[in-house]
């Protein structure tokens, strides 16, 4: 069964944080993973996070894990690329014809899988404890135009619809025969435009629909006001103000230049 | 002809069916009914191998379908889908219905293609664009796109839903002629004027079990079955319980029963 959204309904200290305060640290954390490149400081920032979420936000490390899952080959393919077309400097550990394969690539390789997993992590921990219409809230209280904040709420809220109108169309089509898995690449590509054809055409259909819908319900009058509302209170800040001294360490550290490997 | 022997289905979100035993004959017509989520749509999935059962095995004319792609099933049951927008992307209405025999390789595919359009009386429409068929006739359209695979058996999932009645009367003679024919037909709808006008045996389902299968008057009178599935007969079938004469699915028969019992 397909996943719609990464919220996971639970009782933590995460999950009650204003979400404004959690874009924020996720942002650091992002930017945090970029200042090292030792994989022993990006490896612990990666376990970190995984055990933070467990502790904060009541996520399972399972949970957490299989969320990971999918990005794996992402993961995989990056580190090759670094094991086998990273820097000139290092060791020769193994050498397959031209292919030389050195200790500081392998040790580059795990640094920016762990780098990749962090950032990746760092973003799913504000989706997996921020529910899609507070983060969209908090967007909008953060000065982005409602215009935009609706547009990313309406594509959140779609998602689903179209990944479940995209299997009703899978099915009906498979049930006159269409056999995704056989025939050569071009073949398999050509054998999906039975299914992208119907899905554009609903998804305009959908679109007509819900532009009418919401001009019919004063889209656009200024001076609108918010059924729900955010209120920042003093855990908020008490958490914004340890985002903040995480990343000033962070920042600390990386310009006395610990945690970064000469390449 | 179709044989179900303790079939058990569960999704990931923990719905079940639970041991279905079920025997089509050949030429025989079933209404499938019961509530939303009673696991009707489910059940037919697993019959044209959309789902696969986690238990118990589907026989289709003796041979089991656990070893069958949905490709080879859709050679023996058809199922039309409720929402013909789902399917249709081709540019003209012979070439959508050319869509399933071309995926099954059958010959003489022109010659089958005018012969179920004329069936379904959408001859006139063969160059016209899908898109611009009413709704009685892209149900319809669905209809012939799975007739064309000349199946055995034939699923329809709420055919008359959203139509029109002239529409809706014109798609009944249409799968009436179908039942004339010899073909075997299953029903799954909500509208039991369609079910007592198209089918003799009713199957009913209650939170993913078949909790009665029988002859439709047997099932339809009997009350504590109707209460408990909050089942809605036809007016006429409530008019002739009312007076006594059991359950009947037309006025002629209404009429015949109220002049026996005063001669």
């Amino acid at each position: 069964m397909i996943r719609y959204t990464m919220f996971l309904k639970r009782k933590s200290i995460l999950h009650s944080i204003d979400p404004r305060s959690k874009i924020i640290l996720s942002l650091f954390l992002f930017v945090v993973c970029i200042f090292f490149n030792n994989p022993f400081f990006v490896g612990t920032l990666f376990f970190s996070l995984i055990i933070f979420l467990k502790i904060f936000g009541k996520v399972e490390i399972r949970k957490t894990l299989s969320f990971l899952k999918p990005m794996l080959p992402f993961v995989i393919m990056i580190m090759l690329l670094w094991i086998l077309l990273g820097s000139e400097k290092g060791n020769v550990i193994y050498q397959i014809w031209k292919l030389k394969i050195k200790d500081v690539n392998i040790a580059m390789a795990f640094a920016m899988g762990f780098r990749v997993l962090a950032m990746i992590l760092s973003t799913f921990l504000l989706l997996m404890t921020t529910e899609q219409r507070d983060l969209v809230l908090a967007l909008v209280k953060m000065k982005l135009p409602y215009d935009y904040g609706l547009t990313i709420a309406i594509a959140l809220r779609y998602v689903p619809t179209l990944a479940s109108l995209a299997v009703s169309i899978t099915d009906a089509q498979k049930a006159r025969g269409l056999e995704l898995e056989k025939g050569n690449i071009l073949e398999k590509i050509r054998k999906y435009v039975p299914i992208l054809v119907p899905l554009i055409v609903k998804s305009i259909q959908l679109a007509q629909e819900l532009a009418i819908a919401i001009e019919t319900r004063a889209f656009g009058k200024p001076n609108r006001t918010f059924y729900r509302d955010l209120k920042f209170k003093f855990k908020d800040l008490v958490f914004l103000f340890a985002a903040v001294i995480f990343f000033v360490i962070c920042l600390y550290l990386r310009i006395k230049d610990y945690g970064t490997l000469d390449i | 002809m179709l044989k179900v022997e303790d079939l058990c289905y569960e999704y990931e979100s923990g719905f079940q069916l639970k041991n279905i035993n079920l025997e089509v004959k050949g030429g025989e017509s079933i209404g499938i009914i019961g509530e939303n989520g009673s696991g009707k749509t489910t059940l037919v999935k697993n019959l044209i191998g959309l789902l696969r059962l986690n238990s118990g095995r589907i026989l289709l004319d003796g041979k089991d379908t656990s070893t069958m792609s949905v490709a080879e099933i859709a050679r023996s049951i058809g199922f039309v889908f409720q929402n013909p927008d789902n399917q249709i992307f081709a540019s003209s209405v012979k070439e959508e219905v050319s869509f399933g025999p071309q995926n099954l390789k059958i010959d003489n595919i022109e010659e089958k293609v005018t012969n179920v359009l004329k069936t379904t009386d959408l001859f006139k429409y063969k160059d016209s664009h899908p898109f611009n068929l009413s709704g009685g006739e892209k149900q319809r359209l669905a209809l012939a796109s799975i007739l064309v695979m000349n199946p055995k058996i034939l699923i329809l999932d709420e055919p008359t839903s959203g139509l029109d009645l002239k529409n809706a009367r014109k798609l009944i003679e249409i799968v009436k002629k179908l039942q004339k024919e010899g073909r075997t037909l299953i029903v799954i709808s909500h509208d039991m004027e369609l079910i007592s006008d198209l089918c003799d045996r009713v199957v009913l389902m209650k939170s993913g079990e078949i909790i009665a299968d029988g002859a439709i008057k047997k099932i339809f009178d009997d009350h504590d079955l109707l209460e408990k599935t909050r089942l809605d007969l036809p007016e006429i079938a409530k008019l002739s319980k009312i007076l006594g004469f059991g359950v009947v699915f037309s006025p002629e028969e209404l009429y015949r029963k109220w002049r026996a019992s005063h001669d």
